[in-house]
Formats: C-alpha cells, structure tokens, sequence
C-alpha cells in the first residue's frame, strides 16, 4: 500500500526527471550581415550571455548548461522552421528633385522594373518611409518627407499594385542615407524607401 | 506676464494631447503582424476563438498562434521582425507596439511549447530592451539577434 504522501513524492521525482530530461534550448545564429550579435538568457537559475554564432543554452528549472553547436545540426534538427521563415523584406528606394515630390530622372527611369518586381511578392504588404534631406527646417522636412511618402502610396494605388496594407510616413530628415551638415544638399537623401514584406 | 505663462502651458498641454493622440491613432490602424506562411494546420487564437489560419491573414497585439502536427508558419511583424514556428507550437504575443514615424516600439512573446526562430526587425535595432522572449522557464533578451529557442511539451 502506497501512502498519498507517497504518491507525491513519486509524482514530484516523475516531474523533475521529466524535467531534467528535456531542457529548453536556445541557439544563437550568426547575423545575416555578419555583426556581432548576442542573447540574454535569464531564468530562476541563472543568467547566460549567448555572443558567439552557434553558442546554445539548455535551461531548466534549476539549471543553465551553456554549449554549442553547429549550422548542419541546427538545419537537422529545426529543419520545419528554417523551411517556413518568411522572406527578409526587400527595401526599394526613390530619389527626390530638391523641396519637390517629382522623382529624379533616374528614378523615373527605373519606376517600371521596381513595380514589376513589387507585383511578384506572395502576400505583400508595405511601409512607405519617406526622407528629406538636411535643407529646411523640421517643420517643412516632416511635410516634404510625408508628402514624397503620400505621392509613392498614390502611385502604388494607381498603377494597380496589389499590396493589401500601404502605410506611408515621413521621418523628415531624421534619417539621412548619407550623413550631412544642417543646410547642406544631399541628393541621397531626398529619398522614399517601399518596404515589401 | 503670469497670464502669458499661463496660456503658454495650456497651448503646450493641447498640443502634447493633440500629438499623443495622433501617434495613438497611426500605430492603432497597424495590424501587428501578418502571416506569410502556413503549411498544415495553423490556428489563430484571438479573444479565445480559435480560427484556421491562412497565408494574408494579419495578426493583433495579443494574438496566440497555434500549429498542429506536421505543421509550421512564418510571421512579419510590422517592424519586419520575422518569426517562423514548427510543429506542435504555441506562441502567445503579449504586447506589440510599433511605430514607423519613431521607428520605436514594444515586443513581448511568449513560445508556450514547440520551437521558434526570431530574427528581430527595427525594435530590436533603436530599442533592444523593449524585445523579450519568454519561455515557462527562461526569459530572452536580444542584442540584435537572430536565434532559435525550443520549448518540449508538457513542461
């Protein structure tokens, strides 16, 4: 005859060496540009830094056990998720004539071969950001940029892009291509970037 | 004088109030995330309906994404976050916050069971810390990462 206390124990130690068993375990993959990169793990049992590419961390309840492993076995054992990883969002640029929303030539010239390559992403949706660059004030920067962003969603909208979800915003010149002096003209970055995801 | 000062904080309260709520109203028009794969059986938990899933589908805030056996999915969040789930997986989003003017934000996820790989987007470049991860057992900081966490069942 098992005592309930008993029972307990039994139930406790199934528990723990289910736990033991099968820890949780996090891998840290190499940057796709190559940067240096790092994950925090923290739990009831410590705290691991993860920093070098393929560096992992089995964690239980009451243990963080840091290893590493390789690409051949990561692409293995989590075969399912690298198969199913959407596709990193591809960033299309347009270049602006100075305190206008006219595109330059070049860009004009290239207008077509972007929209074509637009039309081929499965389910795609859009964030327009559009730049100023350092001429101006803020105020008329973070019009300029927003306007240069309204101008590309209407485009889009007229040439029939079908892009379910186009939101468009203007970060003024918060964000220049090429880093410039207050005042100075940068054509790089009178610009509108067409996020496609 | 005293008056001038006066009307000079009302003025600067209204705009603060006029902005705040311009900035709520542009990141409440934003779904969270969308799928961009699905294979198998995915489900979409929102508000405790559970819904099949297909490739479009967008995602809120605080939905939980379900994958059966032999199934998997691919998300973008907003801020291009990707994430790609395997098989008998559960993630839950916490908080998702994005947005495009600032380009900062909130993400808050928690995998429940099964195996994810996050590659972090704009968030987790102007504010890392505002990116966890958490498992039943662990929580997962970032530092512009790409990594893959796995939960097993019945934990």
């Amino acid at each position: 005859m098992v005592s309930k206390r008993n029972w307990l124990c039994i139930f406790t130690s199934i528990l723990v060496v289910a736990g033991c068993a099968t820890p949780e375990r996090i891998v840290l993959l190499p940057q796709a540009d190559g940067k240096p990169s790092a994950v925090i793990v923290e739990s009831r049992a410590g705290k691991v830094v993860l920093d070098k590419p393929y560096a992992m961390a089995d964690v239980s309840s009451s243990s963080i056990k840091p290893g590493a492993t390789n690409a051949a076995a990561v692409n293995e054992r989590y075969a399912d998720i690298q198969k199913s990883m959407p596709p990193r969002p591809t960033i299309y640029t347009l270049y602006f004539i100075l305190g206008t929303t006219k595109l330059t030539a070049e860009s004009n010239a290239q207008l077509d071969s972007i929209l074509e390559q637009m039309k081929k992403i499965p389910a795609a949706d859009a964030i327009i950001v559009g730049h100023a660059d350092m001429v101006g004030t803020d105020a008329v920067n973070d019009k300029l940029s927003r306007d240069r962003a309204e101008w590309v969603k209407n485009l889009l909208i007229k040439k029939g892009i079908d892009i379910d979800h186009v939101e468009a915003v203007g970060r003024g010149s918060r964000e220049p291509l090429i880093p410039a002096k207050r005042g100075v003209e940068e054509p790089k970055n009178r610009r509108v970037e067409i996020r496609v995801r | 004088m005293k008056k001038s000062l006066f009307f000079r904080i009302c003025l600067t309260l209204m705009l603060a109030l006029c902005f705040s709520h311009e900035l709520l109203a542009a990141t409440e028009n934003l779904p969270a995330g969308k799928l961009k794969v699905v294979n198998g059986n995915v489900q979409i938990v929102r508000s405790g309906q559970s819904m099949s899933a297909k490739v479009g589908d967008y995602l809120n805030a605080l939905d939980e994404i379900v994958t059966g056996p032999n199934s998997s999915a691919g998300i973008t969040m907003q801020d291009d976050t990707l994430m790609s789930m395997g098989p008998n997986s559960r993630l839950a989003l916490n908080q998702y916050a994005y947005d495009p003017v600032t380009n900062e934000g909130k993400l808050d996820a928690s995998l429940i069971k099964g195996a994810l790989r996050f590659i972090s987007g704009i968030i987790g470049k102007t504010s890392p810390r505002s990116v966890a991860i958490r498992t039943p057992v662990s929580t997962i900081g970032i530092r512009g990462t790409d990594f893959i966490v796995e939960v097993p069942d019945g934990q």
